[in-house]
């Protein structure tokens, strides 16, 4: 008899997470799940051809969780994922600190990989964050891309639906 | 008149200079598009933080809304730029 587990956890911290860590609290108890994808994301030094010493995130308590809870049930009701985290962090952050880190777990490779790459094109247009960076020329607020919105596109055909 | 809370994120936050007020608007369906006409009649430097070509994204009770949708009595309206997590 297997363990199946439910587990699917939003947070939005100031302080540093521990990748390790995190990969342990995840699995822990977790006999099901053959794989497990994640995804980390680190602060640039360099953004559109300047250099960034810090970044300044903030976030809208209470939206911001929910729309991220909201992905998280999206990809669930696409995927066979049996859990999925998000970590994501707020407050001024230093070049090569990370930012955020998604974690999925599923019986196979496939859905774990394709669920977490999707949870993270959705918190990148979806979810109630911005930043703002310290480079050597002053303080300046980062523009939403256009080639954010273009990757939920990927996710709006039926060629990657979960029967596939 | 209902009362609202306003909150402001990020660069709107700074040029309006204003994390958060009460706003009061007429009773009789009043819209996100009401609130914005409110806040611009104030002059500067709300028409021009709201009245820019810089896009506007709102959210009303924590879901994203659009200029005509309404707004209930004591609701959270948030105003914002697009964002940029992740």
């Amino acid at each position: 008899m297997t363990t199946v587990r439910s587990s699917f956890e939003v947070r939005v911290q100031e302080d540093p997470f521990q990748v390790s860590q995190e990969y342990e609290e995840f699995t822990a108890g977790d006999t099901a799940d053959g794989a497990i994808a994640s995804f980390i994301g680190r602060v640039r030094e360099r953004n559109d051809g300047e250099t960034v010493k810090a970044l300044e995130l903030e976030h809208y308590p209470g939206m911001t969780e929910k729309v991220m809870m909201q992905v998280l049930e999206q990809a669930r009701q696409r995927w066979p994922i049996s859990a999925a985290r998000v970590v994501h962090r707020v407050g001024k952050l230093n070049p090569g600190e990370n930012i955020v880190m998604v974690l999925t777990a599923s019986a196979h490779r496939h859905a774990a990989l394709d669920a977490c790459a999707f949870i993270m094109d959705h918190l990148k247009s979806k979810a109630t964050f911005w930043k703002k960076e310290q480079t050597a020329q002053g303080a300046r607020w980062v523009k939403s891309r256009e080639s954010d919105l273009d990757a939920l596109q990927r996710w709006s055909g039926s060629e990657n639906s979960p029967e596939s | 008149m209902i009362s609202i809370k306003v909150l402001y994120f990020g660069e709107l936050r700074e040029q309006v200079d204003t994390v958060s007020e009460t706003v009061q608007l007429p009773a009789g369906s009043p819209t996100v598009q009401t609130l914005v006409d409110i806040l611009c009649s104030r002059g500067t430097p709300w028409t021009e933080a709201l009245g820019s070509n810089e896009p506007l994204r709102i959210a009303v009770n924590h879901e994203m809304a659009h200029l005509d949708s309404p707004i209930p009595d004591n609701a959270e309206v948030a105003l914002f730029r697009p964002v940029t997590g992740g």
